[in-house]
C-alpha cells in the first residue's frame, strides 16, 4: 500500500485524544451498575480502528463502486428494523445480530447518505443530479423518522442539505425547503417528541419528569466547576442522577468530573478534528473528496452541537449520540469509517505529481472544484 | 463552514463557562444539597461488666424505622402509609417532622417487631425518605437487677442537648439518662465517626464513604459482684415482700456492700427497682406514668437519693466524738436509769450499770444522751463532718443527696427557733433533724472499721478501650478522721459485742466474725408514712479482726427493729461473702479481674 506513506497523522491526533477522553468518561459512568460497557466500547474502538485503517488505505475515488451496495444494505437493514427490530424506549432502532450483539442501521445510514450524496453530486451540478440525491436520501430519512428517531433523520437532512449547498445548490432554495419541513413537524411528531420540545423550551414545567434529564444534566455539568470533581468522583454521574449518562448524556460525565477545562478541552479537540477535515476538503484533488469531507464535517459538528447543546440546555433532547463518546458499536465504527474516508482524501492530496486518475473528466473537475472551494470557505 | 463550526463551538464553550464558572457554585450546591449527606456515625456503646468480667449490659441489634424529612418527595402518599403502620395520625407525624432537622434521620419507631419490620421494609423500598436502619439497643443480662445503679440510655432531649452540643452530641443521639449510663456517658459512648453518604435518585443509599471510623466506647468494669448483688436483692426482696403482706403497705429498702479499705462497691441494691428495658426501647407515656404513680417509688434509689434519720447507728459517731473529746474512756462505766431528763432510753426499765462498750452493744440511749449533752452540738457536728455527713459521699452515680447536717444557724433560719439542748440530745442517738443517706452510713461504718479513713464509694473499677488501653481508673480516695485508733478499736469492740451478746445476734456467724450496730428510727405519721412506722437500720463490717467489708441494710417504714429485720438480710450477704469453709479455700484473696 504505497499511498499509506502519505498518511497525515495530524488528523488522527485529535481523534485519539477524543477517543481516550470519552472512553474514560464512559468507564467512569459505567463502573458501577452497568455490565462491561467500557470493555465492549474498547473492543468497538479497536474494530473501528481497523475499519478506519481500511477506509484510509482505500482510494476514495473508487467509492462510487461501493455506494450502490452500501445503499442497498442500509435500505434493507432499515426495512428489517421496521419488521423485526428491537424496541427500546418506545422506538425500534436495533437489529439483533445474535451473539455479536445489536446493530443500529440508522447509524450506518449516516455514512450511506454521505457516500451516496457525494457520489451523485460529484458530477456537474444539474437539477437532475440534485433531485436524484434528494430521492436517494428520502427513503432513508422516512424509514428512520418512523422508527421513530427524529434526531437521526434530522442529521440526514442537515448533512444532505449542507452537501447540496457546497455542491452549489441555491442556498435560499435549501432554506425554503428546510422551513417547510419545520412547519410540517408538529404533524409528524409523536407525543413524546413534542413533549421533549416543550420541555426544551421550559425545563421547569416538570422537573421530575420530562425536564428531569435536562435539569439533572445541567446540574451535574454546572457542579463540575472549573476543574471538575476528578475522574470517577462525580457523585451525580456515579449514582445515577443523570439518566443515560453512558449514551446520549456522556458529556455530563466530562462536565462534572473534568470541569470547564475538560469540557473546553474536548470541544477544542473536536474543533481541531473539524479543522483537519475541512483542510482535507479544501485540499482535495477533486470535487468528490470535497463533498465527502463536507458530509463528514457536517455530521460531526451537527451531532457535537446538538448532543452537547442538549446536555447544557441549548438544544432539545433528541437522542443523538456524541461522536466517539456515546456507548454503541454501530456509531463508533461508522464515525471512525468516516474519518477513514477523510484520511483517504487527505492522502490523495498529499501524493505529489500523481497523474489524475479521473482523467476522464478533466474539464468538469476544474470548474466544480472551484465552486466547492468557494462554498467551503464561506 | 469553518466559520459556522467555529461559531457553534464558541456558543457551546460560552454556555459551558456560564454553567460551570459563573454559576458553578450554585449548581454545586444543588448537586450536593440533595444527594450527599455527611452523617455522624454513632460508636457502639461500651458494655458494662462486673468485676469478674460478667457482662451486665451489652448491645443487641434492633431495627428502627427512620424518616429523612428532606427526602420525602411524596408526602401526600408517604405520610398516610406511615400513619397506618405506626398507628399515629398524619397530623402528629407532620408535627414531629416539622420539629426535626431536615437532613438528620428521625427515628419514628425503635425495636421493630418482625411483622412491623416487614411492612416497614416494604415502605422503605417504595417511599423515598423512609428507611429502615439497623441500630443497637441495650440488653440487660439480669433484667431488672441493679437497674438503679446501671441506669439506662434514651434519646437526648432539648435540655440535655443545649449544654452538650459543643461536645459533639447531636439530635437523635442516645445518652445515659440514669445511673452509671449517665455518670459515665462520655466514656461509654465512644467517639463518633463520620461518613459521607451518597444517595441515588430514589433516596437509597448508594455508597458510604467513611471519613473517620467511630471509636467504640470502652467497656466499663465495675467493682460490683453480680452474684452478690443478686443475693442482696433476693434477701432484701423477700423481706420487703413479707413486710408488704404484714403492713399492707409497700415500702422500700436498700443494701450496700463495700470494701472498707478502698470504697469499692460490691453490691448496691435498692428495692423496688424499675425495669430498664422499656426505657431502652423508648418508654410509652402510660408506662412512665405508672412508674411515677407506684407507691413504692421504684424510680428512687434509696441508697443515695433519700436521707433518713440514722437512729442508733449514729452512736458510732457520738462515741467517737466523746472518746476523742475526752468525755469518757473505753473503760468508763455509766448508769442507765431508763431516762435522761425528759428523754427515755428505748429500754424503759433502764440498763442499770453499763460499760462504755456495752452501751454500744445494747444500744443504751441514756449513755449517749448524757455524752451528747456534755459535748454540745458544735463538737458533735464537727465529728459528723469529719465522717462525711452533710456532704455527698462522691459515689460515681448522679443525683446523690448530701443529707442534712443541722446546725443552730440552720435551725434559726429554717425553723425560726433557737437550738435547744434537747435537739443535741436527740441528735446524739440519731433522731431529730439529722438526715443521712444509707450510703453515708456505710462510709461512716467503713471509717470505723478501717481505722479512721473516710473512703469514696466507687462503682467503676476500670474502663478498658477495645485495644486494652485504660481509659479510666478511679483511684481510691480517703481522708483521715481525727479519732485515735484505740478509740475506734473501742467502738469496734462495742459493735462486736452487739453481735455476740447485744442487739444484733442474728449476724453472729460461726465462719466469720461480724461486728454491727442496729438502728430503729421512730417516725411520726406523715403523708408518706401514714402509720408512722419505724425505719430500721443495720450497719456492720467483717471480719472483725481484719475488716474487709461493710454491709449496711436499711428498711423504710418497716415497723419492727433493726436487729430482727435488717440484720438477717446482712447475715445472708455475709453468708454469700463467707461461705462455710471460705478461709481454707480462698484464703481471703481478692478475686482477679477477668
Amino acid at each position: 500500500m504505497n499511498r499509506l506513506r502519505y498518511i497525515d497523522f495530524s488528523l488522527y491526533v485529535p481523534l485519539a485524544g477524543l477517543l481516550a477522553l470519552l472512553w474514560l468518561a464512559l468507564y467512569s459512568a459505567t463502573q458501577f451498575g452497568q455490565a462491561g460497557e467500557a470493555v465492549r466500547q474498547a473492543a468497538y474502538i479497536l474494530v473501528g480502528a481497523v475499519v478506519m485503517f481500511l477506509f484510509t488505505a482505500f482510494d476514495y475515488r473508487k467509492i462510487r463502486h461501493v455506494a450502490p451496495p452500501l445503499y442497498g444494505v442500509t435500505l434493507l437493514a432499515l426495512g428489517a428494523v421496521m419488521v423485526m427490530g428491537e424496541s427500546v424506549n418506545g422506538s425500534q432502532r436495533w437489529l439483533s445480530l445474535g451473539p455479536l450483539g445489536t446493530f443500529q442501521p440508522s447509524e450506518l445510514a449516516k455514512l450511506t447518505v454521505i457516500v451516496s450524496a457525494a457520489t451523485i453530486l460529484s458530477g456537474t451540478l444539474t437539477w437532475k443530479r440534485a433531485l436524484a440525491a434528494a430521492a436517494a436520501l428520502a427513503p432513508l430519512f422516512l424509514l428512520i423518522l418512523v422508527q421513530p428517531d427524529l434526531g437521526t433523520s434530522l442529521v440526514l437532512v442537515v448533512v444532505g442539505g449542507m452537501m447540496a449547498y457546497v455542491a452549489g445548490v441555491n442556498g435560499t432554495f435549501l432554506f425554503s425547503v428546510a422551513g417547510l419541513g419545520v412547519a410540517a413537524l408538529p404533524f409528524v411528531l409523536k407525543e413524546y417528541q413534542r413533549d421533549r420540545l416543550m420541555v426544551f423550551v421550559n425545563p421547569d414545567i416538570d422537573p421530575q419528569g420530562m425536564g428531569y434529564s435536562l435539569v439533572q444534566s445541567q446540574t451535574a455539568i454546572g457542579s463540575g466547576g472549573l476543574l471538575g470533581k476528578g475522574l470517577l468522583r462525580g457523585h451525580m454521574t456515579q449514582h445515577g442522577f443523570v439518566p443515560e449518562n453512558w449514551t446520549d448524556f456522556i458529556f455530563t460525565v466530562v462536565g462534572e468530573e473534568l470541569g470547564l477545562v475538560g469540557g473546553l478541552g474536548m470541544l477544542l479537540m473536536f474543533a481541531f478534528l473539524f479543522w483537519k477535515i475541512l483542510l482535507a476538503g479544501y485540499g482535495s484533488v477533486d470535487r468528490l473528496g470535497g463533498l465527502l469531507c463536507t458530509g463528514v464535517a457536517t455530521l460531526l459538528m451537527f451531532q457535537v452541537f446538538v448532543n452537547v447543546g442538549m446536555t447544557i440546555g441549548l438544544a432539545p433532547v433528541v437522542g443523538l449520540p456524541l461522536p466517539f463518546g456515546s456507548y454503541g458499536g454501530s456509531a463508533i465504527i461508522v464515525y471512525m469509517a468516516a474519518i477513514g474516508i477523510v484520511g483517504s482524501v487527505r492522502i490523495q492530496s498529499r501524493i505529489p505529481e500523481e497523474p489524475l486518475s479521473d482523467a476522464a473528466h478533466p474539464s468538469v473537475e476544474g470548474v466544480v472544484i472551484g465552486s466547492t472551494f468557494r462554498r467551503l470557505r464561506g | 463552514m469553518a466559520l459556522g463550526g467555529t461559531l457553534l463551538l464558541t456558543v457551546l464553550g460560552a454556555r459551558l463557562y456560564d454553567l460551570q464558572v459563573r454559576r458553578g457554585s450554585e449548581y454545586a450546591d444543588r448537586a450536593y444539597g440533595n444527594s450527599v449527606v455527611v452523617e455522624k456515625k454513632a460508636a457502639p456503646r461500651g458494655r458494662i461488666l462486673d468485676r469478674h468480667g460478667e457482662i451486665l449490659v451489652s448491645n443487641a441489634p434492633q431495627f428502627e424505622l427512620v424518616l429523612i424529612p428532606s427526602e420525602l418527595r411524596r408526602k401526600d402518599v408517604t405520610l398516610p402509609l406511615l400513619s397506618k403502620l405506626l398507628d399515629e395520625s398524619v397530623e402528629d407525624l407532620k408535627k414531629k417532622i416539622a420539629k426535626a432537622s431536615p437532613h438528620a434521620p428521625l427515628v419514628m419507631r425503635r425495636d421493630l417487631s418482625l411483622a412491623t419490620l416487614a411492612k416497614a421494609t416494604e415502605l422503605a423500598e417504595t417511599q423515598p425518605g423512609v428507611a429502615v436502619r439497623a441500630g443497637a439497643i441495650r440488653r440487660f443480662k439480669y433484667g431488672k437487677m441493679g437497674s438503679h445503679l446501671l441506669g439506662y440510655v434514651g434519646e437526648i432531649d432539648a435540655v440535655e442537648l443545649r449544654t452538650r452540643r459543643s461536645r459533639g452530641y447531636a439530635l437523635g443521639d442516645s445518652i445515659g439518662k440514669r445511673g452509671l449510663e449517665k455518670q459515665y456517658d462520655t466514656v461509654l459512648r465512644g467517639t463518633k465517626g463520620s461518613e459521607q453518604v451518597h444517595i441515588d435518585v430514589l433516596g437509597r443509599t448508594v455508597s458510604q464513604f467513611e471519613l473517620r471510623p467511630p471509636t467504640p466506647g470502652p467497656d466499663l468494669y465495675l467493682n460490683l459482684d453480680a452474684q452478690l448483688q443478686l443475693t442482696a436483692e433476693k434477701a432484701l426482696g423477700e423481706t420487703l415482700a413479707e413486710l408488704e403482706k404484714q403492713n399492707g403497705e409497700r415500702s422500700g429498702g436498700t443494701v450496700v456492700v463495700m470494701d472498707v479499705r478502698t470504697g469499692a462497691v460490691r453490691a448496691l441494691a435498692s428495692l423496688p427497682q424499675y425495669d430498664p428495658r422499656p426505657f431502652a426501647r423508648g418508654i410509652k407515656a402510660k408506662e412512665y406514668r405508672a412508674l411515677l404513680d407506684d407507691p413504692g417509688f421504684p424510680l428512687v434509689n434509696r441508697m443515695i437519693h433519700s436521707a433518713f434519720s440514722p437512729g442508733s447507728t449514729f452512736k458510732m459517731i457520738t462515741a467517737s466524738a466523746a472518746l476523742q473529746g475526752g468525755l469518757c474512756t473505753p473503760y468508763s462505766s455509766f448508769f442507765c436509769g431508763g431516762s435522761f431528763g425528759p428523754a427515755n432510753c428505748f429500754v424503759r426499765s433502764g440498763h442499770g450499770g453499763i460499760s462504755f462498750e456495752d452501751s454500744m452493744a445494747h444500744s443504751c440511749d441514756v449513755v449517749y444522751y448524757s455524752l451528747g449533752f456534755q459535748m454540745g452540738i458544735d463538737h458533735l457536728r464537727k465529728y459528723c463532718a469529719h465522717y462525711g455527713l452533710g456532704t455527698p459521699t462522691g459515689i460515681d452515680l448522679p443525683a446523690e443527696t448530701e443529707g442534712l447536717l443541722p446546725s443552730p444557724a440552720w435551725k434559726e433560719e429554717v425553723w425560726e427557733d433557737r437550738w435547744y439542748d434537747g435537739d443535741t440530745i436527740n441528735m446524739s442517738i440519731g433522731q431529730g433533724f439529722l438526715l443521712v443517706s444509707p450510703l453515708q452510713m456505710a462510709v461512716v461504718t467503713a471509717a470505723v472499721a478501717n481505722g479512721g479513713y473516710v473512703v469514696r464509694p466507687t462503682l467503676a473499677k476500670v474502663a478498658l478501650a477495645r485495644n486494652g488501653a485504660v481509659v479510666l481508673q478511679p483511684a481510691p480516695e480517703k481522708t483521715k478522721v481525727p479519732v485515735a485508733p484505740e478509740f475506734l478499736a473501742s467502738v469496734r469492740r462495742g459493735m462486736r459485742g452487739a453481735v455476740t451478746h447485744g442487739t444484733s445476734t442474728a449476724t453472729n456467724l460461726p465462719q466469720v466474725k461480724v461486728a454491727g450496730k442496729t438502728g430503729t428510727v421512730e417516725n411520726s405519721p406523715s403523708i408518706h408514712n401514714r402509720h408512722g412506722r419505724n425505719h430500721v437500720w443495720f450497719v456492720s463490717f467483717a471480719p472483725y479482726d481484719d475488716p474487709r467489708y461493710t454491709v449496711v441494710v436499711f428498711l423504710e417504714k418497716s415497723h419492727g427493729y433493726g436487729g430482727s429485720l435488717a440484720a438477717p438480710i446482712a447475715r445472708k450477704v455475709y453468708e454469700h461473702l463467707y461461705p462455710e469453709g471460705w478461709d481454707t479455700v480462698e484464703n481471703g484473696e481478692e478475686p482477679k479481674l477477668l
